[in-house]
């Protein structure tokens, strides 16, 4: 099982339409079952992501991240969404 | 995933030609609005100016230039969703930190209540109508605050 630390300001509002959009995304590409998404404020994301496998946030990554971070800003935006993805899977099944 | 509530948009918080000359300035003004109507608190303006500093919230998709900037629930009296096209675009830091500044031509003032899914369900539901171009080109044509909320619920509160 993955953790996927899914960040914003404040951990209720971009967080979640992401999280949503994270979650239909891996899936329909055969990774359901295999993951879970961990909602907070970017402030606790440092102690979260001690265990995680992953962070995607809305704000820009702040330091002292152990995992790997993308940004949750495409699936707000549409722009560069594929691309997005991609790294999300390429992370989480390497 | 949550049915959206579509009743928090209401034809008293949209705003047509709203004047600002920059950030500090709209969010004088709208906060004077929304002050004006209860929705919000004495809290609302100074927690919303340094959040939008923190995290700022300006999106650049495709079809439109927009800002959500929002704030946490215990600066509001009740919920709401304000739309704001302003006469001439505001500028709003790209949120994340990512690109250009983005200048608003559309600006979507969220007063969400913490952990009410539906709400939330509000937000994802406006991505997806600024990422459609048809669906932008109808919000951005409309000229009536009833007009708006109507278009905004046709197209929030369809089957995603």
């Amino acid at each position: 099982m993955k953790k996927i630390v899914l960040a914003c300001g404040s951990g209720i509002a971009t967080s979640t339409a992401v999280a949503n959009k994270v979650s239909t995304f891996l899936d329909e590409n055969g990774m359901a079952g295999k993951y879970n998404i961990v909602q907070c404020a970017i402030a606790e994301a440092p102690s979260q992501c001690a265990d995680a496998a992953l962070l995607i946030s809305t704000t820009v990554a702040p330091a002292g991240i152990a995992c790997p971070y993308v940004s949750g800003i495409p699936f707000l935006t549409g722009m560069g969404a594929a691309q997005a993805q991609q790294q999300i899977l390429d992370i989480l099944t390497k | 995933m949550s049915a959206v509530d579509t009743s928090l948009f209401t034809p008293e918080l949209v705003f047509f030609d709203f004047e600002a000359a920059d950030r500090d300035e709209f969010f004088t003004k709208l906060g004077d609005e929304l002050k004006a109507r209860g929705y919000i608190k004495d809290t609302w303006h100074e927690a919303i100016t340094t959040r939008e500093k923190n995290y700022p919230t300006g999106l650049a998709c495709e079809a439109v230039q927009v800002a959500i900037p929002h704030t946490d629930p215990e600066h509001l009296e009740k919920p709401y969703i304000a739309v704001i096209r302003p006469k001439n675009p505001v500028d709003f830091e790209p949120m994340g930190g990512i690109g250009d500044t983005v200048h608003a031509e559309l600006i979507i003032n969220l007063g969400l209540l913490a952990h009410a899914n539906d709400q939330v369900a509000v937000l994802q539901a406006l991505m997806m109508v600024f990422m459609d171009d048809a669906a932008v080109a109808d919000v951005m044509s409309q000229t009536t605050p009833e007009g708006m909320v109507e278009t905004m619920v046709k197209y929030c509160g369809r089957e995603q």
